[in-house]
């Protein structure tokens, strides 16, 4: 049997598609909830309502349509990123943290429900500019997250912090055991059946390539370091 | 005078309430609404509806568990499913705890008022 070796990029990449791919499901199952009321309320205008509630059902409408953009905006921006895949220093930018954090929670938002886990988000106020690639640090904490949903029971809760130049992603599952601890950023090594193995090295990877980290404190804690912006 | 049907639709999202209230009221009958399965089954006690439109996925008690909690106080409460996302796991589920259909997500204020229509006039006969 042949193993196909994976370059960076591609692992990149293909990490990207996977967590795309689980988002999709969720990502459409908001959609519908917010399409719903919008083809709705053109039905109850077409079978005729006062010019009173036509206004307010326009209104509507309008506002339902104006958050599905965004929804939209937000899983493309996520999904079509592109990758400046450890190309060290070139291609960075300054970036809000907060606004990332928000952004990628939202995305996550159904995901998280679905799997029966709750997420605490705190955005400490010194939370501030990062140094970096859209592109890389979403799929980063994605990555992160996105282990920390399976990981974690039903009934779980998962914590996102983010606060000066780091972000940190913990839940109440089990944990990473001793034995399992120095594997867990190889790529292809996991726990988990139906999985890859390969979104902690690619957040890893990604982390260092904009002069950062990616390391797992104590049993259930990840945390992203990241840089401040040069001048 | 005669006594208004009550509707209790459970959802957490905030602008499907909205809408289906215009729905409900459009056709006559009482709204009411909960965005939890916690304050569903406070309602359904409290209010005693004469229908639960009831959305699947919903954040903690989950639409399965408030359906599974609803029969243990009322076998005979008429409870339609509302589903935006569902697999045939679920679907199934909900079938065997004595639901009265589906009300898909997707589906039209037509489809959808038929559908309210058909089960009350089968439970309020």
């Amino acid at each position: 049997m042949v193993i196909k070796q994976y370059s960076k990029e591609e692992l990149v990449t293909l990490t990207r598609q996977i967590v795309s791919g689980k988002l999709a499901g969720t990502i459409t199952h908001k959609a519908k909830n917010i399409l719903m009321p919008i083809t709705g309320y053109v039905e109850l205008i077409e079978g005729g309502v006062s010019s009173e509630k036509q206004k307010k059902y326009f209104e509507k409408i309008e506002s339902s349509g104006k958050r599905l953009q965004l929804l939209l905006k937000s899983f493309l921006r996520f999904s079509r990123a592109s990758n400046a895949g450890g190309r060290g220093w070139q291609g960075l930018e300054e970036i809000d943290l907060s606004g990332l954090i928000e952004e990628i929670v939202s995305l996550f938002e159904d995901h998280i429900t679905i799997s029966k886990v709750t997420l605490e988000k705190e955005i400490a106020p010194g939370a501030g500019k990062v140094c970096g690639v859209y592109g890389d640090i979403s799929l980063i904490i994605a990555s992160v997250l996105l282990n920390a949903i399976e990981a974690s029971p039903q009934g779980g809760s998962i914590r996102i912090v983010g606060e000066g130049l780091s972000i940190s992603i913990d839940d109440d599952g089990p944990g990473v055991s001793e034995e399992t601890k120095n594997k867990i950023f190889e790529p292809f090594f996991t726990t988990k059946q139906g999985s890859l193995g390969i979104g902690l090295t690619t957040g890893l990877f990604l982390a260092r390539g904009m002069g950062g980290d990616l390391v797992l404190e104590g049993k259930n804690k990840f945390i992203v370091s990241l840089c401040q912006k040069k001048y | 005078m005669e006594k208004k049907v009550k509707i209790l639709v459970v959802d957490d999202e905030e602008n499907v309430l909205d809408f289906l209230k215009e729905v409900v009221e459009s056709q006559g009958y009482s709204f009411l609404s909960a965005r939890s399965g916690r304050e569903a089954m406070d309602k359904i006690k409290e209010a005693r509806p004469n229908l639960v439109l009831l959305d699947v996925v919903m954040p903690g008690i989950d639409g399965l568990e408030v359906l599974r909690l609803i029969r243990e106080e009322d076998k005979g409460l008429p409870v339609v499913m509302l589903t935006a996302y569902g697999t045939s796991e679920r679907i199934k589920e909900a079938m065997g705890l004595n639901i009265s259909g589906f009300i898909p997500k997707g589906a039209s204020v037509k489809e959808a008022v038929s559908k309210i229509k058909t089960v009350l006039n089968v439970s309020l006969k």
